[in-house]
């Protein structure tokens, strides 16, 4: 029977930590205690069966919401017009939306990169279609592409910032701003590279600015302990 | 063969289908915990015959057009080994329909409950006789008493009757109006995880710590519990406080005696508001003991219940649908329920032994199941000598239970603790 050093309540016999403050057992007349020779008090939860009964049911939601409607339309479409026409572009997009939220639902762990992954994926090819279908130039691989990979590639590394503690709340607003300046930079000089265009910047540094200001001025306040707590004290609510 | 038999919710068991979800299970459960390991075939043998006895158990849930109903249940229920998801959601089409679960555990039989059933004091009759009957099948000698009842008789009519109904109820109706409280900070879990933190506390030292500051042990425990709140609002929110409020239920059975297994209880809501200035230990105490000692009577319950009692039987409300009533309800709950709260004590006091059991039936235990908003609440019974205090929550985070056992240890009350946590 061992006590918590930090609660000093006495552990029941199964427990290798303390359950109120997550401190270890140890014993140092036994410190290689033998994990299964006393059960514990209660069968231990396994969330992973609860989460899993959990999105299965929301996986069959999001089929019946998206899949139904789009095999919906491509049965009117050919019943109207003989062929398909229009609903490639509503089955696609309703395609799209599965796409997105199926695979984050369907895997365990990891949701968050998948989260990421999937839309991308999903966006990409809907895209190609809708280039491939309406016959109106080539766009996709010069501008499409590369936009989506950056926008993703950017959110990729705001996540992995955020989820390792690198970046507080007031610096993720800051990146975020700074990311959606590089997007938009990078979006009209896809742009312009694509159509040959050669009269410079035209509308990005109308977002650009705002966003690098209202960023670097984050970056200040985060780094300004005066300053910062000036900020708070003035907009706490 | 005869139609089936049918009931009408109680007047608090017409809450629960309304807003119970996949979040919140509105269950609870019961346990014994026997001195030897259960086995399951003599379990399912004392679940079959005890289970006739509770005709009001016995039932699942239908939908009416205005209400919903209890309907008999002629399948047998199964027992299982329980697998480490107390109180999870009960699905009105699983298992036959049943509002009731028997597991056994190593040495333990839990029952669970769906809350529109009965209360902790009728889940306690149903959990003593079954394990009486276990213990019987066993070759035992025991005696149905002290709370359990004899599997063989025929339940009477008052058993299943709805007794909010048949107390006497004033014209004049409590307020419900009350300001949010204080919630702790909360890291909600996953739904259907439920953390269990149980702590065995042996009474005597508790009841003299209780006895110093001439209160019971309920109100000693509120306090304790409050007090931890107050800690941790102060050092978190020291500008934006908000009331701290523990609920309480009281069981209707202690005024006006009754058989009934189905619920009859209320509760009350003893705390403290810090925007009025600091607290000591023992001023919060005695805002409890005095609250308690003022509000726990029958007049002030009952003027509590005939405001429930009045809304049921608005022949408006009666006519409304069904589906209507349930979006009503559930948005009346979101808005009070656990809001007004900061946790919940229910105390099912001392559970007496059935004679020739107290060998033979280590303890009793009574666990809530998950809160509705992300909390931690709290449920006790005493069996011999020892306490047993069952914390479960729906967030990772285990202040309250961790700063109210602390502060029993200091206190010099020893507390041993289990639970089913993974130990990651």
């Amino acid at each position: 029977m061992a006590y918590c050093v930090h609660c000093g309540v006495k552990l029941g016999a199964g427990e290798k930590r303390c359950p109120l403050c997550q401190t270890p057992v140890y014993d140092p007349a036994e410190p290689e205690r033998p994990a299964a020779a006393s059960p514990k008090a209660y069968p231990v939860r396994t969330p992973e069966q609860a989460l899993k009964r959990s999105k299965r049911f929301l996986l069959t939601l999001a089929a019946l919401m998206l899949l139904a409607p789009a095999g919906l339309c491509l049965v009117i479409d050919l019943l109207a017009t003989g062929g398909i026409t229009w609903s490639s572009y509503a089955s696609g997009a309703l395609l799209m939306l599965f796409l997105s939220a199926a695979p984050p639902l369907a895997v365990p762990r990891y949701q968050v990169y998948f989260a990421i992954g999937a839309p991308f994926l999903s966006l990409n090819g809907y895209l190609f279609l809708v280039e491939r279908l309406s016959a109106s130039g080539h766009w996709f691989f010069p501008i499409a592409l590369p936009s989506l990979a950056l926008g993703a590639g950017l959110v990729t590394l705001i996540t992995v910032l955020w989820r390792r503690g690198w970046i507080n709340k007031l610096t993720l607003i800051a990146v975020i701003f700074a990311a959606c300046a590089v997007e938009c930079l990078a979006v009209e000089w896809l742009h312009a590279r694509a159509h040959g265009l050669t009269g410079g910047l035209v509308w990005s540094p109308f977002v650009l600015a705002p966003c690098l200001f209202i960023s670097l001025s984050l970056f200040f306040i985060n780094g300004n302990r005066s300053v910062r707590e000036e900020v708070r004290r003035r907009v706490h609510f | 063969m005869r139609g089936k038999r049918w009931f009408k919710l109680d007047n608090a068991g017409k809450l629960y289908p309304a807003v119970s979800s996949f979040r919140w299970s509105s269950a609870f459960r019961i346990s014994a915990e026997l001195t030897e390991t259960v086995d399951p075939k003599r379990l399912q043998q004392a679940v079959d015959n005890v289970l006739p006895r509770f005709p009001s158990l016995k039932v699942r849930m239908r939908s009416g057009l205005f209400w919903y109903y209890l309907e008999e249940i002629r399948e047998p229920l199964t027992v299982r080994q329980d697998a480490g998801h107390p109180c999870m959601p009960f699905r009105f089409k699983q298992d036959h329909g049943y509002l009731l679960r028997v597991f056994y555990y190593r040495s333990r039989i839990s029952a669970e409950f769906f809350h529109s059933l009965t209360d902790g004091s009728g889940g306690l009759t149903f959990i003593k006789t079954l394990a009486t009957e276990y213990l019987r099948l066993g070759g035992k000698k025991v005696q149905f008493d002290h709370g359990a009842v004899r599997p063989l008789d025929k339940p009477g009519p008052e058993e299943t009757e709805d007794a909010f109904l048949r107390m006497p109820l004033p014209r004049v109706r409590a307020s419900r109006k009350e300001a949010p409280a204080y919630h702790f900070p909360a890291t909600p879990e996953i739904p259907h995880t439920l953390r269990i933190i149980a702590a065995s506390i042996p009474c005597a030292p508790l009841i003299a710590e209780a006895k110093k500051l001439n209160a019971t042990v309920t109100e000693y425990l509120v306090s304790v519990m409050l007090w931890a709140a107050y800690q941790c609002q102060e050092a978190q929110h020291p500008r934006r406080k908000k009331p701290l409020r523990v609920s309480v239920p009281v069981n209707m059975r202690a005024f006006y005696p009754s058989p009934t297994m189905r619920n009859f209880s209320t509760f009350v809501n003893p705390g403290i508001d810090p925007r009025l200035g600091d607290y000591t230990f023992e001023e919060i105490v005695g805002e409890v003991h005095a609250y308690m000692k003022y509000a726990v009577n029958p007049k002030l319950l009952s003027a509590v219940i005939a405001t429930n009692v009045a809304d049921e039987k608005n022949l408006l409300v009666r006519l409304v649908p069904r589906f209507i009533k349930n979006w009503v309800i559930s948005s009346v709950f979101r808005k009070s329920g656990d809001r007004l709260v900061t946790s919940t004590l229910t105390n099912l006091g001392r559970a007496e032994l059935p004679t020739g059991t107290d060998r033979l039936i280590r303890r009793f235990e009574f666990q809530l199941g998950s809160p509705s908003s992300p909390l931690c609440n709290c449920a006790s019974v005493t069996t011999g000598g020892e306490l047993r205090l069952i914390f479960s929550s729906n967030i990772r985070e285990t202040t309250l239970p961790r700063e109210t056992l602390r502060f029993l240890v200091e206190k010099g009350v020893p507390v041993t603790v289990e639970s089913n946590l993974e130990d990651e």
